[in-house]
This record gives structure tokens, C-alpha cells and sequence, in this order.
């Protein structure tokens, strides 16, 4: 794994990419390769699964990921934008009675200087559509929980917001010359998508399951332009329309399991559903309307919908929990295998995408306690490797008719944990 | 010690919090990285190819109405040389390698927002403010300031009525001062059919010249993206008695230890072979290649288009002047015909599509290439592509039909894919301005692709030029 | 004697004071920009509607992220607080109403002690103030150069807005406070032209960037009853940059839009003062400064290039100037009881024209006046109702607009001078004037305001 990281280092761009989606939230989730679904970190709950947020007490994570991306096409390097971001997230929970605990916690995820970046490609350009642009979000995500005996459920939205509305510019003539004026009108829609967790917790085994929504930054911009200039050959109305779903995110469906065998150990293992077969094309729709003294033919390209593949993936992770100057520090290491959801390519696009395995390893020490916070650091990384695929499409005057798609990434996460009773 | 252990978390905790928000600005977003096009049908046009001979510049004969521009040059007045015209002064443009001044007849052989005066392409001016500092506005257009001769460019007197840089047009009616000569800076020519290639780890390639009926082939060294230089000056293959003065349309193929050239007589009436072994000197065969023999054929054949595929070479040809194209294939150790087929192998029909390009006419000039154990066949047809226009007012304006590169493949020779969506490069301008693409051919390089074309008006009888499409990132 | 001891302790503690207030403002010159939204226009929370945003040396619960961070410190335990806000206009320009877009919206305003122990015990506070639209995180909307609106009103109160702020108590008598105001712009390129499928293909990236801000503040109590403030909002500006570069048949047309300011809010310092004579009664007197000076208007500024024809938009200058303002406001508690506590607040105040009506307005037909604002409130404090101290509040303002009127001019000969109105014809510029300002520009109105709110102290 240090070769792996060391060799990209040396030959690749940065990149930084988004922590959640792909790597899990937080240090804990990364390290165990997101297998912890029964027994996330309380902090992370609201993100990793909503029925642990009633855990009691309070707690506040502030972390931070980056990683480094080496995918490519044919042996040449995407020109990936970056993916990098700061974790934040607060949980509040009580104990009711003795059988009760309520709780709530919120969990956001912002990308280093953007909070969204929307982005479309050609439709027949390759592009890694699960990378690239669903990373480059920001993630906002806020639940309640509750828990009664060994029995917790807990229920939220994930919060995002579409793009629509319009920019128009008007070029005419007065007596005084040309001249030029422009308004616009865009707004920003709320987009919600709901989590939910269930726990069963009997001690030293628990299950748990957890659904997230699926979520995308919805498109949909129309640029107007009004020309009224003597001699111009736009003369009349250009409209220019762009409509899409950028950074699809499938709805996933999680069950996890826990088992203790002994107090120093504990063993984590999830399944993960993600219906990629509802994704909407990744590329956006455009249609230009032109009104003009002559009016020209135009195509307009409609590209289908990609018809991904649902994808099942296994993931495991073990924590043992040792002693370090008589402090508890926990040691993790976790591996998933994530299936490519993108079937052959037969037509004009070339999606690339390849199964990957997924390996994570992690620390967390307790620091102690210092003016009645407890303090913990976390500390975890995770690689990708993709296994190289080729793509070989059935005609070979398709663009891209044959293309290999592989590489790897690689995430350092790292977060500082306050807790108070 | 508590204490220490406590200050020491504390100051943990606090870098903590002050690295997150500097995480945001220590790093710097990265612009979006260059598109990534298909190599094979990505093609984007851009500026042609200068192909020069000699240090002059061969331009299509409906690019200079007037003849070829030439100019006087004063003596003490040296030409530097360059790459780019980004390399030359103000008001100079790179031609040949060589800066010197821009000559010109009349507007329509200068740059938008232009107007020629003093026989110089000239910025539009008012007055002295809108012009370049050392310039000043003269007859509506900017000039350089001059003392002397040096102060102007390559090409250009200094004036001694205004102390301006003029240009002196010089040719067979008008000359030179004594002791100034007249430099040629245009030839005018026709380039046809071009064919580049890497030989030798050397970029080359070869084009037909045509002047008039006459027409040769010969060679170029590939200088830049952008540049040719004939090299030799002389044709490598020139027309034979008996072949009507024209021998043309070059495919060459590499083979191991020479070049083999497949060239056509300007009258269609046979295909004929050259082979070289130092890429300049090439040895003609006695016999044809390819005689018109069937009727489909209708008595004429050229522009062949070779490749090495599946152990043979394939040579692909126009007959009957865009009817149909043709194969024959050519055992590589031999040379001996192997086979020639009685049909036609490709036909315009295949290029139809009732959406991309309609009414297709003709195919013409094949350009073979083997790609991936497949077998790539660029070619010029004609057609419409685009809805027809619509008209403000009513009814609609027809597409123009015109020539533009297609593209089809085949791993067998038998059954042939064609591109999905029309041509691979069509260009339009000016809303429903159709310019024609003809006699392509394409050199795979790193990554990418390079596409020639010979570039045309709608019709396709006034040829423009070479034009440069690429592809790739 | 008693009076000199006690002058010299609110100059000595006064003194003490500037130390981090100069600290503070050393910090903010170089800060990034900052602001708000609806609680800048119109208030936060309905006892901030009521008295007319006269709160900065009031406010100590988690409204004060906005008024007065350094208030949050002086504040107990763990205050929240939900609201709506509703706008109605009656705004006319030009004889039409000129609407609020958008005009309800919900606040959440929460403020806590961070239980820590040791030396920063009971010295730490956080608060969160956000103000979210019901449907939309946000809309921004920039008008044509001739429209005829309000610059004041028109696409201020649109936005989600969120303010995490923390104040430490200095001591007893003094806070500081910070908070940050995070929201995003909108840029990038999109492209439109044919692609590989020889039909039309995008390239489209847009950057939806954080922008970030700072909101300080001070607050000095350097006797008991007697509160003193100190706060500071930077201006802020939602940035929108779209670049559409399109080839329609080939054709190029490139067209650049932007603007840095939308959203405006200016920078803006408060001072204000405030005096409790008694426990049911208590005055407080705001003075403002806003420097609209700086902004350069609400329009877009459009860069394009069409075929071979290239033009760009000429934004006005000179039309903002900075405002100031006087706010007053009073709490009355009267009637109190173990069970409940009721209790009324009412706010007037007066805020000068953003716009130099000095100036002759050309194209733009920008409208302000000066502006008087009166409110009042009702609130009812309930201790244990609920087993946690329980308040519920109602707040409303008017404020009023006065009236504008301005003659147009039109242009006598070309070249035309910015500020006169031109028509169609080069050879009789004065003729055919199609501006919706001409020949006068009349504006007048005003908008009313409605906040109902609970807060549960935990």
C-alpha cells in the first residue's frame, strides 16, 4: 500500500476528491472501508447511520480528507477537478429513563473552496462517472434518533439544492451607438433525500441497516440573447438551453453486522445495494432555439440513459483496541470490493469505470480529557485500485471504440473528536 | 506534567482548528484539463497549412486573383527568420519562416477590420491615437514611422513623401529600383490530394501540385503542425510521355526498406507504382496497376488510397470520377495483383443517412489506414448535411450540397460500418455558409490525429488551400 | 465622590475595552467580506422586527450572532429560538407595485454555553443564527438597466443565511464575539457547440465557491445597567460569473456575465448604547453607518462578442452613498408573575437615501428615499410551563419610504452624455424614448413586516 501511494506520488497530479461518497465519513468509516454501519462513530452518525445518533452525550468532529486520484484512459492521465474537503459534524444524545435515549446530529461535509462543482462533459468525451463530478459537493445531512431497549431507528435528509433559471443579454442600437444590458434570474431549489438507520444492539453481536436517497445537483439554465445590430449575422433571438442531473449519487441500501469476540476486538462487516440503474444521463441536454433573419439547421444530440448496473458491494473491517501508556488505541483496518456499475459501451459515449478493491487502514488514540472535553484524534487512509478494463465497442468507427480505463486513489483522512458527558 | 499534557493537547486542538479552514486556501483549483477527443473522428478544424517551395508560399489560384504578390525588398533590409507569427513584429506576419510585411491588392486579401493601404494590410484608423505607438494614421490606415530603411519591415521602402513604411508591388508589368530586387512571395498553384506519413522516425509527406493541366507530385518535410517545405524542389514523380502532363493523386505505403508510391494519371486511365528506397528518389514501374476495365468503372480510375492490411496491400480507388470506389488487392512481397474486384466496394448509398447527410451524391479519394487490427477508410463525399435553413419570413432556405470527410471501417473487407452521424468534419460558417472537404488524408500520432484536407467553396471547384483538422487532446 | 468613582470606573474599563475592539477591527481590514440577509433589511427574530433591529448592545441569545457577537458572550445557558418572518410590499414605482419576491422565510437562532471546565469555564459561548426560504436556498436575480425598482428591497432577503459565531467573556463586564457567514457564488464557463455526435454537446463547469465573511462585535457593561456596544458587519456580495461561449452555425458568440455584488449587503457599524433603569424597563439607542458608497450597483456587467462585433456594458457610477441611522427602541415589561411574564416592545428609527438623488439617473431607474421605520412587539415569558423557560413573541414594522421624483433628460446630440435618455435616431437622439422612466421617475411606499416566534431556554 506504501509502494502504491509512493508510485502515485511521483507520477501523478494532485487531485482532491470527496470523502464521503467514496471513502466513508470520517477517519473511523474510512479506515474500516465503511463496513462500520452498526457501529459507526457517534459523531459520524448522522451521515454513517441515523440510529446511532441517540448514543448519549455530546460530541463535535472537525477532520479534514485529501486525496490524491491516478485515473486513466489508455495510459493518459483524466483531468479530474479536485476532490478534498473539511468534515464537520455535532451530536447530541440523552438517556430517558432507563430504557430510552433520545438524540439528533448533523453532519456536513464542504468541499475545500467550492461548495458544489457542476459539471458536464460531452456526451461523447470518456468520463469516469463515478468520480467525477458527484465528489465535488458539499454534503449536509441532519436526522433524530431514538432508541428503546436494544432497539434504535432514526430518520433525516440529506439536503442539496438544484440550479434553474435564466441569463439574458440584449445587444441593440441606439442613436448613441450600440449598446449592451443583461439580467438574469436564477434560483437554487431545495433537493432532499431521505436516510434513514435501524440498529438492533444485543451485546456483543448487532445488525444494522441504513438507506440513503439518491441525489444529484438537477440543471437546468437557459441563456437568451437578444441581438438587434445593424449588420449582424445573429440578428433575433439566440436561446441556448442546458438541462441535466450533475454528480448522480444512487440510493443505497446497507446491512451491517458486528460481533465482539472479545473486548479488544471487534469485527465489522456490510453489504451495500446502490441502484446505479436509476441513474439519469450524465450528460446534459442542449437545445438552441434560433429565431433569426435566417434561422440554420441544427442537430441536437439526446444521449441516452446509461443503463448502469445495480451493484452489490462486501465490505469487512477489524478494530483491536490496544494499550498505549496505559491509553486505549484503537488499530483498524477494513477492505471492501466495489463492482463497476457501467456496462459495455455500444454507442457514441464512453463511460469508464472499473471494479475496484478497497483497502483501509486506521488509528484512533484517546488523548484524555482537558478542561472537561475529552479528546480524541483519528488518523486513516484508504486505496483504490481499480482493475484495469477494456472497453471494446462493437463498430469500430464509434469514438473511443477501444479504450482501457483504470487507476487508483488514494485518501488520507484525519479528525479531531470532542466529547463531553 | 498534567499541565504540559494538557497545554499540549490544547495546542493539538487549536492547529487542528486553524489548519481546517486553511486547508481551503493553501490549495489552488486546478482549470478543467483538455477535452479528451476520439483520435479516430474527433477532428477539430483550425488554421491550414502553409506549404511553401523555395521560401515562397503556394497558394490555390482562387486565392489570388491577381497573381501571385510579390514584392520589392531594400537593400540593408534583412528578414528574420521564425516560426510563428507571434515570433514577428506588429504588423508582420510569419510566411515561409520568414517575418516580413503583409503586401496586398486590395481588403479582401487582408484580415477583418483591415483596409489595405500602400499596397500593407493596415489596422483602421481615425487618427494617430488608434494606432500602435510608432505608428500614425495615414489614408485611413495605421503605418509604421520611418527615417531609414531599417526602421521598416522586411518587404516594406521607407517613404520619402511621408515617412511612412510602404509596400512596392513588383511582377512581370511593374519592377524594382535599381539595385532593389523583386521577391517573389506567393506561387500559385493547386494542391491536391495530400498524403502524410512518418518514415524513418520523420514526419513527410506528399502532394500533388497542379498548374493549370499539368500536375506533378512531390515531396515536403512536415517543418511544424502547420508548415511545409517542398524538399526536393523537383517533382518525385513526374508525368510520363503519353500521360497527358499530369500524373498525380499520391498514396505511399511503407514497406520494409522503401517506399512504395501509388499514384494516378490526371485522365483516369490508370493507376501506376513507384517504389524508393531514400524517400525522394522514386523509380517508376513499366506496367499499371489499376486500367478502367468493367463498366462501373466507366473508364476511369485514380486517387488510390493504399494501406497494408491482413498481409496484402489494399489499394482503394475512385472510379468513374466519384461513382463508386473501387479495390484491388496487391500481394506485398511481389507486388503482383492478387485480386481486384468486379463490384464496387464502397458507393454513396452507404453514406445516406436521411438525417446527417442527405442526397449523397459521390464518394472520391479513399484514404486507407489500418487501425487496431481494423481497417479505417476516410473518403470525400458529397451531400447536405443540417436541416435546411428557415427563413424569417418564410419558407426555408436549402442546405448546399457539399463536399465533407466520411468515414467507414470494416475488419473483414466485406461488411463496412459507416460513422453514426454524418461526416466526421463538415464545416459551416456564417449560419449557412457550406465549405467542402475534400482528398483526405490522416497521420495517427501520439494521441491523437491529424486530418488533411483540401479545402473548397460549396461547389467544389474552387479549391482554397490545405486545410488542418486535429484530433485528440 | 461616589459618582467620580464611578466615571473613572466606566472610563477605566471603557479603555480596557478598545484594546480588542481595535484588535478586532485590525482583523476585519483585512478580513473577507460578510453580511446578511433579511435580518439586515428588516430584523432577526421578531423581538429584532419589533424594535426595529435596535439590538446590538440588547441582544445576548443566539439573534446576537448577527447584532452582536461579543453580545452572545454576556448571555446563560442554552437559548433556542424558531420564527417566521413574512414580508408584504407596497412598494409603487412607477405607478406598479413593486413586490417582494419570495417574502416568507423561517429563522433559527440558537446560543449555548460550551461546558468546559478549568480556566475557560463559563467563559465560552457559541451561537447559530440561519435564515432559509421555504423552497429555495436561494434566488439571485439581477434586473435590465431599465427597469424601474428599488435596489434596497429587490433581491436582498433571498437567500439562505447561516452565522456560527463564538464569544468569549473577558471578564464580567466584557465579550467579544465573531462570526462567520458562509455562502457560495456561482461561476464558470459553458460551452455549446458541435461535438463528435455531430450534434450539439456542452461542456459546462460551474463553481458553486464559499463566500465567506465577518460579523464582530463588543459589548461592554462597565456598570450594572448600562450596556454599551461595538459591531461590525462586512460587506458582502454574492459573486455570479457565467462565461457562455457558443458556435451557432458557425457563428462564435461569446457572452460574459457577471457581477460580484449581488445580494448586497454594505459594511456596516453600529454603535449603540443601552440603560435599564429597572427590571421591568429598558432603552437602548442604536447609531449606524452603512457604506452603500461602495457598491457598484445592482446590475450586471456583460462582456460579449458576437460574430465579429464585440460590446460591453457600462455600469452608472456614482449613484450610492453611504447611509446613517438612528434606531431607538424600548422593552416594557409589564406584568410579571411566577408563572408568566408579559411584556411589549415598540422601535422607531430613521435611516438616510442609499442613492444621491443629486445625481441624474440616465438608463438606470434606481429608486430610494429616506426611510422610517416604526415597529412593535409583544412577548409573553413563560418560567416552567413546559419545565423549561418558554417565550413566545410577535413582531411587527412598517417601513415607509418617502418619495422619490426625478426629470429625465434627454439627449439635445450625439455623442449623449450618460445621464440623458437617447432614442433610435442618430440624427434626433431626443425622440422616440422608450425608457420607463421617462419623463419623470416617481417611487414611493412602503413595506410591512410580521414575525412570530417561540424560544425554549433549556
Amino acid at each position: 500500500m506504501l509502494a502504491g501511494f509512493a508510485a502515485m506520488l511521483a507520477g501523478t497530479r494532485t487531485s482532491r476528491a470527496t470523502a464521503p461518497l467514496l471513502f466513508g465519513y470520517g477517519p473511523q468509516s474510512t479506515a474500516l472501508a465503511q463496513s462500520d454501519i452498526e457501529s459507526p462513530d457517534p459523531a459520524a452518525s448522522a451521515y454513517t447511520n441515523p440510529a446511532s445518533a441517540c448514543e448519549p452525550g455530546t460530541r463535535l468532529l472537525a477532520g479534514h480528507a485529501y486525496a490524491w486520484t491516478d485515473l486513466t484512459i489508455d495510459d493518459r492521465a483524466m483531468p479530474l477537478r479536485g476532490i478534498a474537503g473539511t468534515d464537520l459534524a455535532f451530536q447530541l444524545g440523552r438517556r430517558i429513563g432507563r430504557r430510552w435515549q433520545l438524540g439528533g446530529a448533523v453532519a456536513a461535509h464542504l468541499p475545500d473552496e467550492s461548495l458544489a462543482q457542476i459539471s458536464f462533459r460531452p456526451g461523447s468525451e470518456p468520463s469516469f462517472v463515478r468520480f467525477e463530478p458527484s465528489p465535488q459537493r458539499a454534503v449536509a445531512d441532519a436526522v433524530l434518533a431514538a432508541r428503546y431497549a436494544a432497539l434504535s431507528a432514526g430518520a433525516g435528509v440529506s439536503v442539496l439544492a438544484d440550479a434553474r433559471g435564466d441569463v439574458g443579454f440584449l445587444l441593440g442600437q441606439d442613436g448613441n451607438g450600440t449598446y449592451a444590458d443583461g439580467a438574469t434570474n436564477v434560483e437554487l431549489p431545495y433537493r432532499l433525500a431521505p436516510l434513514v438507520g435501524v440498529g438492533v444492539d444485543l451485546g456483543p453481536v448487532g445488525i444494522a441497516g441504513r438507506f440513503r436517497g439518491a441525489q444529484a445537483v438537477g440543471l437546468d439554465l437557459a441563456t437568451r440573447a437578444d441581438v438587434s445590430v445593424t449588420g449582424n449575422p445573429l440578428n433575433g433571438t439566440t436561446l441556448v438551453t442546458v438541462a441535466g442531473q450533475s454528480g448522480y449519487v444512487p440510493a443505497t441500501w446497507d446491512i451491517g453486522a458486528r460481533w465482539n469476540p472479545s473486548r479488544e476486538l471487534r469485527l465489522t462487516g456490510a453489504l451495500q445495494l446502490a441502484r446505479w440503474s436509476r441513474a439519469p444521463s450524465n450528460t446534459a441536454e442542449v437545445t438552441m432555439a434560433v429565431r433569426l433573419g435566417l434561422s440554420p439547421g441544427q442537430i441536437e444530440a439526446r444521449f441516452v440513459r446509461p443503463s448502469l448496473r445495480d451493484t452489490v458491494s462486501p465490505r469487512c473491517g477489524v478494530t483491536w483496541t490496544a494499550r498505549l501508556a496505559d491509553r486505549p488505541v484503537d488499530l483498524r483496518v477494513g477492505y471492501a470490493y466495489s463492482p463497476s456499475p457501467v456496462p459495455e459501451q455500444t454507442g457514441l459515449t464512453s463511460w469508464a469505470d472499473a471494479p475496484a478493491h478497497i483497502i483501509g487502514v486506521g488509528t484512533g488514540v484517546e488523548l484524555g480529557q482537558a478542561w472537561g472535553i475529552a479528546l480524541r484524534a483519528d488518523l486513516a487512509a484508504q486505496l483504490w485500485m481499480l482493475r484495469e478494463r477494456t472497453f471494446d465497442k462493437p463498430s469500430e468507427v464509434l469514438p473511443f471504440a477501444h479504450y482501457r480505463a483504470g487507476g487508483r486513489l488514494f485518501d488520507l483522512s484525519a479528525a479531531m473528536e470532542a466529547a463531553w458527558r | 506534567m498534567a499541565v504540559t499534557l494538557a497545554c499540549a493537547r490544547w495546542v493539538l486542538v487549536v492547529s487542528w482548528l486553524a489548519w481546517i479552514p486553511a486547508c481551503g486556501a493553501l490549495g489552488h483549483d486546478e482549470p478543467p484539463g483538455p477535452v479528451f477527443r476520439d483520435a479516430r473522428t474527433g477532428f477539430v478544424d483550425g488554421p491550414g497549412i502553409e506549404v511553401c517551395m523555395d521560401g515562397t508560399r503556394v497558394v490555390a489560384p482562387s486565392r489570388a486573383a491577381g497573381g501571385a504578390l510579390s514584392f520589392c525588398v531594400s537593400p540593408g533590409v534583412a528578414s528574420r527568420t521564425c516560426d510563428d507569427t507571434t515570433e514577428c513584429a506588429p504588423g508582420e506576419r510569419c510566411v515561409c519562416g520568414r517575418c516580413g510585411t503583409r503586401p496586398c491588392r486590395n481588403a479582401t486579401e487582408c484580415d477583418a477590420g483591415e483596409v489595405c493601404v500602400g499596397n500593407r494590410c493596415a489596422s483602421v484608423c481615425g487618427s494617430d491615437t488608434d494606432c500602435r505607438a510608432g505608428e500614425t494614421c495615414s489614408a485611413g490606415g495605421c503605418a509604421r514611422r520611418c527615417s531609414t530603411q531599417v526602421d521598416c519591415a522586411y518587404g516594406e521602402k521607407c517613404s520619402a513623401l511621408d515617412g511612412t513604411c510602404i509596400v512596392k508591388l513588383c511582377g512581370e508589368a511593374v519592377s524594382c529600383n535599381v539595385g532593389e530586387p523583386c521577391a517573389p512571395l506567393e506561387r500559385v498553384a493547386d494542391l491536391r490530394e495530400p498524403h502524410g506519413m512518418t518514415w524513418g522516425g520523420q514526419a513527410l509527406a506528399f502532394v500533388e501540385i497542379r498548374d493549370g493541366s499539368a500536375c506533378a507530385v512531390y515531396r515536403a518535410r512536415v517543418v511544424s503542425l502547420r508548415r511545409w517545405e517542398v524538399d526536393p524542389l523537383q517533382p518525385v514523380l513526374a508525368p510520363e510521355n503519353g500521360e497527358g502532363g499530369c500524373v498525380g493523386a499520391p498514396s505511399v505505403v511503407a514497406e520494409p526498406g522503401r517506399l512504395v508510391m501509388y499514384a494516378s494519371r490526371g485522365d483516369g486511365s490508370a493507376i501506376v507504382r513507384a517504389s524508393s528506397v531514400d524517400g525522394s528518389t522514386f523509380l517508376r514501374e513499366p506496367t499499371p496497376v489499376v486500367t478502367p476495365t468493367e463498366d462501373w468503372q466507366g473508364g476511369w480510375v485514380g486517387a488510390p488510397g493504399a494501406a497494408r492490411f491482413q498481409g496484402a496491400t489494399r489499394l482503394f480507388y475512385q472510379a468513374d470520377r466519384g461513382r463508386a470506389i473501387g479495390l484491388a488487392s496487391i500481394d506485398e512481397a511481389t507486388g503482383t495483383l492478387l485480386d481486384i474486384r468486379p463490384t464496387p466496394v464502397i458507393s454513396p448509398s452507404m453514406l445516406e443517412d436521411p438525417l446527417f447527410w442527405r442526397g449523397v451524391q459521390r464518394v472520391t479519394s479513399p484514404f486507407a489506414v489500418e487501425r487496431d487490427g481494423a481497417l479505417l477508410l476516410y473518403v470525400a463525399a458529397r451531400g447536405a448535411e443540417h436541416s435546411d435553413a428557415q427563413v424569417a419570413a418564410g419558407g426555408v432556405y436549402p442546405a448546399d450540397v457539399n463536399d465533407s470527410i466520411g468515414l467507414l471501417a470494416s475488419r473483414d473487407l466485406v461488411a463496412w460500418d459507416r460513422f453514426p452521424t454524418g461526416p466526421v468534419l463538415a464545416r459551416r460558417t456564417n449560419l449557412r455558409t457550406y465549405l467542402g472537404e475534400l482528398e483526405p488524408a490522416v497521420m495517427f500520432l501520439d494521441g491523437g490525429a491529424w486530418l488533411v484536407y483540401v479545402g473548397a467553396d460549396a461547389s467544389g471547384v474552387a479549391t482554397t488551400g490545405l486545410g488542418l483538422a486535429t484530433s485528440g487532446p | 465622590m461616589q459618582h467620580v468613582l464611578w466615571l473613572r470606573t466606566v472610563v477605566h474599563r471603557l479603555v480596557r475595552a478598545s484594546r480588542p475592539a481595535a484588535a478586532a477591527a485590525l482583523l476585519l481590514t483585512y478580513a473577507p467580506t460578510s453580511g446578511a440577509s433579511v435580518w439586515e433589511v428588516f430584523g432577526f427574530g421578531p423581538e429584532g422586527v419589533a424594535s426595529v433591529s435596535a439590538q446590538a448592545a440588547t441582544a445576548n441569545d443566539g439573534t446576537s450572532v448577527f447584532y452582536n457577537p461579543g453580545g452572545l458572550a454576556m448571555g446563560r445557558g442554552t437559548q433556542i429560538e424558531l420564527s417566521g418572518t413574512g414580508m408584504l410590499s407596497w412598494l409603487e414605482a412607477q405607478g406598479a407595485t413593486q413586490p417582494i419576491h419570495d417574502p416568507a422565510g423561517g429563522s433559527l437562532a440558537v446560543g449555548s454555553d460550551v461546558p468546559l471546565e478549568g480556566p475557560l469555564a463559563n467563559r465560552l459561548r457559541v451561537g447559530f443564527g440561519a435564515y432559509a426560504l421555504p423552497s429555495k436556498l436561494m434566488r439571485l436575480q439581477m434586473r435590465p438597466g431599465t427597469d424601474p425598482f428599488f435596489p434596497y428591497y429587490d433581491n436582498r432577503t433571498q437567500r439562505l443565511t447561516v452565522i456560527p459565531a463564538v464569544a468569549v467573556r473577558l471578564a464580567s463586564w466584557i465579550g467579544v464575539g465573531v462570526g462567520a457567514n458562509v455562502l457560495a457564488g456561482v461561476s464558470g464557463p459553458v460551452d455549446v457547440r458541435e461535438g463528435q455526435s455531430r450534434g450539439l454537446e456542452t461542456l459546462l463547469q460551474q463553481d458553486v465557491r464559499t463566500v465567506a465573511g465577518w460579523v464582530a462585535g463588543l459589548r461592554v457593561a462597565p456598570v450594572p445597567g448600562l450596556d454599551l456596544a461595538l459591531a461590525f458587519r462586512q460587506r458582502f456580495g454574492v459573486p455570479f460569473h457565467v462565461i457562455t461561449t457558443a458556435n451557432v452555425a458557425g457563428v462564435p458568440l461569446r457572452v460574459d456575465v457577471d457581477t460580484a455584488e449581488a445580494l448586497y449587503d454594505p459594511a456596516v457599524v453600529v454603535v449603540a448604547g443601552a440603560v435599564q433603569p429597572s427590571d421591568r424597563v429598558r432603552l437602548e439607542l442604536d447609531g449606524s453607518w452603512s457604506r452603500w458608497s461602495a457598491w457598484r450597483g445592482p446590475l450586471l456587467s456583460i462582456d460579449t462578442t458576437v460574430s465579429a462585433l464585440s460590446l460591453a456594458s457600462h455600469s452608472p457610477e456614482g449613484l450610492f452613498r453611504d447611509t446613517w441611522a438612528v434606531r431607538g427602541a424600548g422593552h416594557w415589561w409589564f406584568a410579571k408573575s411566577a408563572n408568566a411574564q408579559l411584556g411589549t416592545i415598540a422601535g422607531a428609527g430613521y435611516e438616510t437615501s442609499m442613492l444621491d438623488t443629486s445625481a441624474r439617473q440616465g438608463r438606470t431607474n434606481f429608486i430610494d428615499g429616506p426611510k422610517l421605520m416604526v415597529g412593535a412587539g409583544t412577548v409573553a415569558h413563560f418560567p416552567g410551563l413546559i419545565g423549561r423557560a418558554l417565550s413566545l413573541s410577535v413582531g411587527a414594522q412598517w417601513q415607509r419610504v418617502a418619495a422619490t421624483v426625478q426629470d429625465k433628460q434627454v439627449c439635445t446630440s450625439v455623442p449623449c452624455a450618460p445621464d440623458t435618455l437617447v432614442g433610435p435616431d442618430t440624427d434626433r437622439p431626443g425622440e422616440g424614448i422608450s425608457n420607463p422612466g421617462y419623463p419623470t421617475l416617481r417611487g414611493h411606499g412602503g413595506v410591512f413586516v410580521l414575525s412570530v416566534g417561540a424560544r425554549v431556554e433549556l
